[in-house]
């Protein structure tokens, strides 16, 4: 027995230096290194020439994405960031219905903005942490030479970096939605705020713009789109 | 003085209201430990605002701290008018335009406009008091304008500064915001949209800061104005969309849209 021990410390010791060697990496990656990974990884699944002239985002090309943007951006901190305080009132099955629909509208609406990527190069100029949270700035040069502030809002949970908030030239998703989740729950309900979310993820899967009599204005709007390829 | 001791009043009353909070938070759920770790965390305000500043004053859960709206009646039906006649008739007609004319001399002519709209930037860059910002913007619009087609090209604005420099791109309302001026209520117009009452006396003053005003006669002034709005809409098509498709109120969403982006704008 004390010799089986005796052979086992070693071992043991290995192992945990093998451990601490693999954990080191994870522990040490600083917040602007992590936006620059998980942005290079979205611009690899863009330009990824094996969807090359495709017409929109879609298929394993709409789902490598949500793997990549899932692994680094952190949709449960934006939704209880954006709902504030009322979140702890929220149940915990409540909690994971609105950030789930939250995310389904996020994906829906802004996933196809991606399509316009075209080979904006990211600069990124600087990071700041304090405790669990971060801040990392970036610029990006728009086609037309326009430069643009994205910015970037971190918090790091079991020793990784997630992002949870991105600002583009001031306007933050979150505070985007702060004034509106407010104003639903003070008229309504948590239950209220998430079918209101799922009633917009429905309306634009159905094709529907948002506005209550937006969906003439939009037919108006395609009607309008072949006469205008006509001349 | 008086000063520090509102602060400590207010940072006494937060204090009190956080504690008012988990208490009552409390009353749902037994883990009091865990909610007083969350609330640390995901409760209190961002350490940094959107422009990676330390924020200064009381944090506002929306856009209030900003500019209040006191006149949501007469905003609303504003913001439903232009967001009709966007979709009726400024959308198709960019659509129609951008179908006529390709991107490229669409993009000249949106450099053209921004060329000719120097003298705007050049005196609010002085008026903030952003010497070099205003030098800047001086040399771009010479090289832009003799070198560039007449601001067709705009490459000397990818020639970057041989030392940092603020942006150039200054308004009146902005020089406002930056002399200390507050917000008054936020305002919509009809047509020309989202506004607060001093971007509304900044769009009035860089009027005639405009070359395009000083068009003769009348309708030509008007023609060019149209024209350029007209030309940069076909360049921004889906901008708009973006943002009151995702919202659950499309009416907050652009409020607040712009009160931050020109909260921003004040701060740079």
């Amino acid at each position: 027995m004390p010799s089986a021990m005796k052979r086992s410390i070693p071992i043991l010791a290995l192992a945990l230096l093998l451990i601490c060697a693999l954990a080191a990496p994870a522990l040490a990656d600083a917040p602007l290194s992590t936006v620059k990974e998980g942005v290079d990884k979205v611009i690899a699944v863009l330009q990824d020439p094996q969807y090359k002239g495709a017409k929109s985002i879609s298929g394993k090309q709409l789902e490598q994405l949500r793997t990549v943007i899932k692994q680094y951006f952190d949709f449960t901190e934006l939704t209880a960031r954006a709902v504030g305080r009322p979140w702890l009132k929220f149940s915990p099955q409540q909690q994971k219905d609105l950030s789930e629909a939250f995310q389904e509208l996020l994906e829906k609406t802004y996933i196809g903005k991606f399509e316009g990527y075209n080979g904006e190069k990211f600069d990124y100029q600087k990071e700041m942490a304090q405790g669990n949270l971060a801040f990392v700035q970036s610029q990006v040069t728009a086609n037309d030479g326009k430069l643009l502030a994205v910015n970037f809002r971190l918090i790091q949970k079991d020793g990784r970096w997630l992002i949870y908030d991105v600002i583009g030239e001031g306007i933050s998703i979150m505070e985007i939605y702060r004034s509106q989740f407010a104003q639903e729950l003070q008229n309504g309900s948590p239950d209220s705020l998430i079918g209101k979310v799922r009633q917009r993820v429905a309306d634009i899967a159905a094709g529907k713009a948002v506005a209550d009599d937006k969906a003439v204005l939009n037919d108006a709007a395609k009607q309008q789109q072949p006469t205008a390829a006509k001349q | 003085m008086g000063r520090s001791i509102a602060r400590a009043c207010l940072l006494a009353i937060g204090a009190f209201m956080l504690f008012c909070g988990v208490g009552l938070a409390a009353d749902d759920q037994p883990v009091l430990g865990k909610q007083l770790a969350q609330i640390d965390n995901t409760y209190a305000p961002e350490l940094w605002d959107a422009g990676g500043q330390t924020p200064t004053g009381a944090p506002t859960v929306g856009t209030e701290g900003i500019a209040p709206d006191s006149v949501p009646g007469w905003n609303r039906f504003w913001f439903q008018f232009n967001d009709k006649f966007y979709y009726y008739l400024f959308k198709p007609v960019a659509q129609g335009y951008g179908y006529v004319l390709p991107e490229k001399p669409r993009t000249w002519v949106d450099n053209f406009f921004h060329n000719l709209l120097f003298p705007m930037r050049f005196v609010n860059c002085l008026l903030q008091g952003q010497f070099r910002a205003a030098g800047v913007e001086t040399s771009r619009f010479i090289g832009n304008t003799a070198f560039g087609f007449g601001g067709l090209s705009r490459f000397a604005y990818d020639l970057k500064p041989t030392q940092p420099t603020p942006s150039g791109e200054r308004d009146l309302g902005q020089t406002f915001g930056v002399w200390g001026m507050g917000n008054g209520t936020y305002l919509v117009w009809p047509l020309i949209g989202p506004s607060t009452v001093r971007d509304s006396f900044g769009y009035a003053g860089d009027y005639f800061m405009r070359p395009t005003t000083y068009l003769n006669p009348w309708y030509w002034s008007m023609g060019a104005t149209a024209y350029e709005k007209l030309n940069n809409l076909s360049l921004r098509i889906g901008e708009y969309e973006t943002l009151t498709e995702s919202a659950i109120d499309p009416y907050t969403a652009v409020r607040d849209a712009y009160l931050r982006y020109r909260a921003q704008k004040v701060k740079e």
